[in-house]
């Protein structure tokens, strides 16, 4: 049992609030707004202590940035997407990595796939179900989803472990040092193909036997992409409806049941 | 960042909402030089939450202001 402020506390809350004390010390309080979705915020992090088997928990800004990215101006850019000289639209969203691809020739990943392989820690994640309701008058389903959010997790388990990779990035103009990271995504299993539906995609949550590879393990290409493209199975995560206003609220994973939101149904 | 205030024995508190990374907290502050306080919902094996200091050593306070601000959230909506 652990206790923090004398109060009993799960131990996933603990390793939280113990992360949020580390956060709040770098937080600048005067210029950040309320974040929300893409927040490019801190999370908690094992990462491997160079030569030995063992890790530290420390703090990674969520969204690897690649060590050729000059400044944070040229980081909002790219993250935030601009036209090119051709008139394309260029955006890189680094949040996740995909494990089918994260290896390829060229991809900002690959060398951090091969050499800086973590996991984030995670007590849950939010995603949105797509459903597309029939139309009140020819009864056809319509062709605007309404979304619904998830609070998805791992039964019996405070925390889990998410396959990452990192990357440390030091700004050209300023000096700032920072470590970032990717969370590698893979292709959903039979809960998240339901409740993700719309990219079918999900994290690459990985058992105690299989961090212990990503993390220590001396592994082959072809390795790193089968423990990335791990899907953790349905049948030990559950996924609850919450409330659309679950960023406001004070419990964002309480569960909320909407009147028109078909079950999930699953033959696992 | 939404801010509003709340009334603590006697004194108007100026309270500040923040995100850091997936978690959030309220700022409060004084307004009498008394160091900020900072709170978070936390939760005790059985899942009951309450309020708690970040960082340790304001329980107390954490819990009687975190009160006020969750009543001050529900009022607002």
């Amino acid at each position: 049992m652990c206790y923090y402020n004398r109060q009993k506390v799960t131990r996933s809350e603990y390793i939280r609030l113990k992360q949020l004390e580390k956060a709040i010390l770098n937080y600048d309080f005067l210029s950040r707004d309320l974040q929300v979705g893409f927040d490019y915020g801190l999370n908690a992090v094992l990462q491997r202590k160079y030569g030995v088997e063992d890790f530290d928990i420390v703090q990674m800004e969520w969204g690897f940035i690649p060590p050729y990215w000059k400044n944070r101006e040229e980081v909002k850019k790219y993250r935030e997407g601009f036209k090119d000289n051709q008139g394309k639209w260029v955006q890189y969203i680094t949040l996740n990595a995909t494990a089918e691809e994260m290896l390829l020739p060229r991809k900002m990943y690959r060398e951090a796939a091969l050499k800086r392989r973590c996991l984030v820690l995670s007590t849950g994640f939010f995603e949105w179900r797509h459903v597309f309701p029939p139309n009140k008058r020819t009864g056809l389903p319509t062709k605007t989803a309404v979304k619904y959010p998830y609070y998805i997790s791992v039964k019996g388990q405070d925390y889990f472990y998410m396959a990452g990779i990192w990357q440390e990035w030091t700004d050209q103009d300023t000096g700032e040092i920072v470590k970032t990271v990717s969370v590698v995504t893979t292709e959903a299993n039979e809960l998240m193909t339901e409740v993700h539906n719309s990219k079918k995609r999900m994290p690459t949550i990985l058992n105690e036997e299989l961090a212990y590879e990503w993390m220590f393990g001396d592994l082959s290409e072809e390795r790193i992409t089968e423990i990335g493209k791990t899907k953790f199975p349905a049948k030990e995560m559950e996924a609850c409806s919450i409330a659309k206003d679950f960023r406001e609220k004070l419990e964002p994973a309480e569960p909320y049941t909407y009147e028109d939101l078909p079950a999930i149904e699953l033959s696992l | 960042m939404e801010e509003f205030e709340i009334r603590y024995n006697d004194l108007v508190l100026n309270v500040a909402e923040h995100m850091v990374g997936n978690d959030r907290i309220f700022r409060v502050l004084f307004g009498n030089g008394k160091p900020a306080l900072i709170v978070t919902r936390t939760t005790a094996p059985g899942n009951q939450t309450f309020w708690t200091s970040i960082p340790e050593g304001r329980q107390q306070e954490a819990e009687e202001i975190g009160e006020l601000i969750a009543k001050e959230i529900k009022r607002r909506k």
